[in-house]
């Protein structure tokens, strides 16, 4: 029932998820201290009626969503790099510099 | 040692990459002064928490931060979104504290403040109870599923979660007055986003301090990364002494240390045990030591019993344990302090000197001015006045600028307790001024004696031509 251990999988999704939770709280802070929800409402294009709530809570989860989207997307890229270090095979290099990698 | 490699010892690097497979840590419960402190920590930092929400103050709840109205009160004090500077500077000096400590002490933070720890601390007090200490929980969690277990388990559980969401509620108390929340919990009746909230919150803090706890600091935490940066050789580190305890190894009591070629240290691993993160602090200063002394306490426990002198782990700095002076006034923790001393004193002073009032003057867009008759020419403008007070207050207008200038109705204005309201304002002034811009400026000041005021500047136009 409960986690022995953290592969990298559950790592990744931790340090995604982690700063990108802290870097939307700090912009829906100041988002919302420059910008009152009821302009919001008012430059909106279609008739809402969302409660002052659900509007900071919305603004909260999309800020994260979108600092989710680049973490993950960093930590995508550096990933595949590294596999690609960890399977040589799928180099594009010419075979007879396609040495095995130090592992340790 | 040609048995095949058992799972703990393999790293398989395919699979796993760099990282290396953990076992579950159980940790031991440590007693002694440092446990004490943090316990002290965990009751005053969650009683605030848990008890802050239920004060009233002045007919209100003293710290609610009520984003509907988009007003923060704090103990009498409300804080409007113009106000945000001051959380700015409220976290420039949390964040100057955590420099300046952590350069003197140290992992204060982590060990005794963070909520991560504090929160950890309770979960493992529940669990704790329920499951007896470190080998008991072992032992249970390798024995098959009985009855014993399963209710010892559910009865943790539902202790966790029963907590969890009691936190989960007072988090969003402070957003939503507490006194109707519960209530309206009661019957049921809560609003969508505040059910989620409570749940969401609940559900963060039984992950992080019942599965997570130590993955947090050693996976997640950023400042577990870069404390190391405010550290140098007169900061306070958790140290093992190695001279002294080296070689380690098992002895009885009284033994004779020399003729056996033996340091203090005797082995009992029991400072591994108490490790909420699992290391050896024997291994020497690790980025995973969340500094919290469990192993200071439990290793002057078995000196005592040794009849050997205390502090084989203790709290040093690098200089005292290569024998050299250690410096607690030094240029890092001068310039720390400084900087704090300096930003606290002005934060405090621009908050107890803020004036309550607010007002913009906005000049009217549609026309420049406009000549009444030929003596007299008026200019229009908005007056957007915010009274940030928690008191109905009557307001008088005035004026400065060339002669003549004066305004066009009445000069009073009143405003109900915390109100932001926009008021025409007519100003007239005579045609004999002659031509082009003049500057302005509008004041707007309370009646009675402890009056307050607040001035914008505009300008005026007369005629072109």
């Amino acid at each position: 029932m409960e986690q022995e251990h953290w592969g990298w999988r559950r790592r990744s999704i931790a340090e995604v998820l982690w700063p990108s939770f802290l870097a939307a709280a700090v912009g829906t802070m100041v988002f919302f201290a420059l910008i009152d929800p009821d302009l919001l409402l008012m430059a909106a294009e279609r008739q809402a009626d969302w409660s002052q709530t659900a509007i900071y809570s919305v603004g909260f989860f999309s800020f994260w969503a979108l600092t989710a989207l680049s973490s993950g997307l960093t930590t995508w890229l550096i990933r595949t790099e590294r596999r690609k270090a960890e399977f040589p095979r799928d180099r594009r290099r010419p075979p007879e510099s396609d040495e095995q990698q130090e592992q340790g | 040692m040609n048995k095949p490699a058992t799972k703990d010892t393999v790293i398989p690097i395919k699979q796993e990459g760099m990282y290396r497979k953990e076992p579950k840590i159980y940790p031991r419960e440590a007693k002694g002064r440092f446990a004490r402190l943090r316990k002290l920590a965990v009751w005053v930092l969650l009683g605030l928490f848990y008890v802050a929400c239920w004060l009233q103050w002045d007919g209100q709840q003293a710290v609610l931060f009520d984003l509907p109205a988009r007003k923060f009160h704090i103990f009498g004090l409300t804080l409007w979104p113009q106000d945000f500077i001051y959380l700015t500077g409220l976290l420039i000096v949390a964040g100057l504290s955590l420099f300046f400590f952590t350069a003197l002490a140290g992992r204060l933070w982590c060990g005794f403040a963070c909520p991560q720890t504090v929160w950890t601390e309770v979960f493992l007090m529940m669990e704790q109870w329920v499951e007896g200490d470190r080998n008991k929980r072992i032992k249970l969690d390798k024995a098959p599923w009985t009855a014993r277990k399963i209710w010892k388990k559910s009865l943790k559980q539902f202790l966790w979660i029963t907590f969890a969401l009691w936190t989960g509620f007072t988090f969003v108390g402070y957003f939503t007055p507490v006194l109707e929340l519960g209530p309206k919990i009661l019957a049921l009746d809560t609003g969508p986003w505040e059910t989620f909230w409570v749940f969401f919150y609940g559900l963060a803090t039984y992950g992080n301090a019942g599965f997570l706890r130590e993955q947090v600091c050693k996976y997640m935490c950023p400042y577990a990364r870069f404390q190391s940066a405010m550290f140098d050789k007169d900061t306070l580190i958790i140290s093992y002494d190695e001279d002294r305890g080296e070689p380690r190894g098992k002895r009885k009591k009284n033994a004779d240390l020399e003729a056996l070629n033996l340091g203090s240290c005797v082995d009992c691993t029991l400072c591994v045990q108490v490790c909420p993160t699992g290391i050896d602090i024997r291994d020497g200063l690790q980025y995973e030591c969340i500094a919290c002394a469990a192993c200071i306490d439990v290793c002057d426990e078995v000196m005592d019993k040794m009849n050997y002198p205390r502090g084989l782990i203790r709290y040093t700095t690098e200089h005292a344990v290569h024998g050299e002076p250690t410096k607690v006034v030094r240029p890092r923790t001068l310039i720390y302090a400084t900087l704090l001393t300096l930003v606290t004193i002005a934060l405090v002073v621009s908050v107890f000197n803020r004036t309550p009032l607010r007002m913009e003057v906005l000049r009217d867009r549609n026309a420049l001015y406009r000549v009444v008759d030929p003596a007299t020419v008026e200019n229009v403008y908005t007056l957007k006045i915010v009274n940030m007070e928690d008191v109905d207050r009557n307001y008088t207008v005035s004026v400065e600028g060339p002669e003549g200038l004066r305004i066009d109705g009445d000069s009073t204005v009143e405003m109900k307790a915390g109100a932001a309201e926009a008021f025409v304002l007519r100003l007239r002034a005579p045609t004999e001024l002659g031509t082009g811009r003049r500057d302005i400026r509008v004041s707007l000041e309370t009646e009675g004696p402890d009056a307050i005021s607040v001035h914008r500047d505009s300008t005026f136009f007369l005629p072109f031509n």
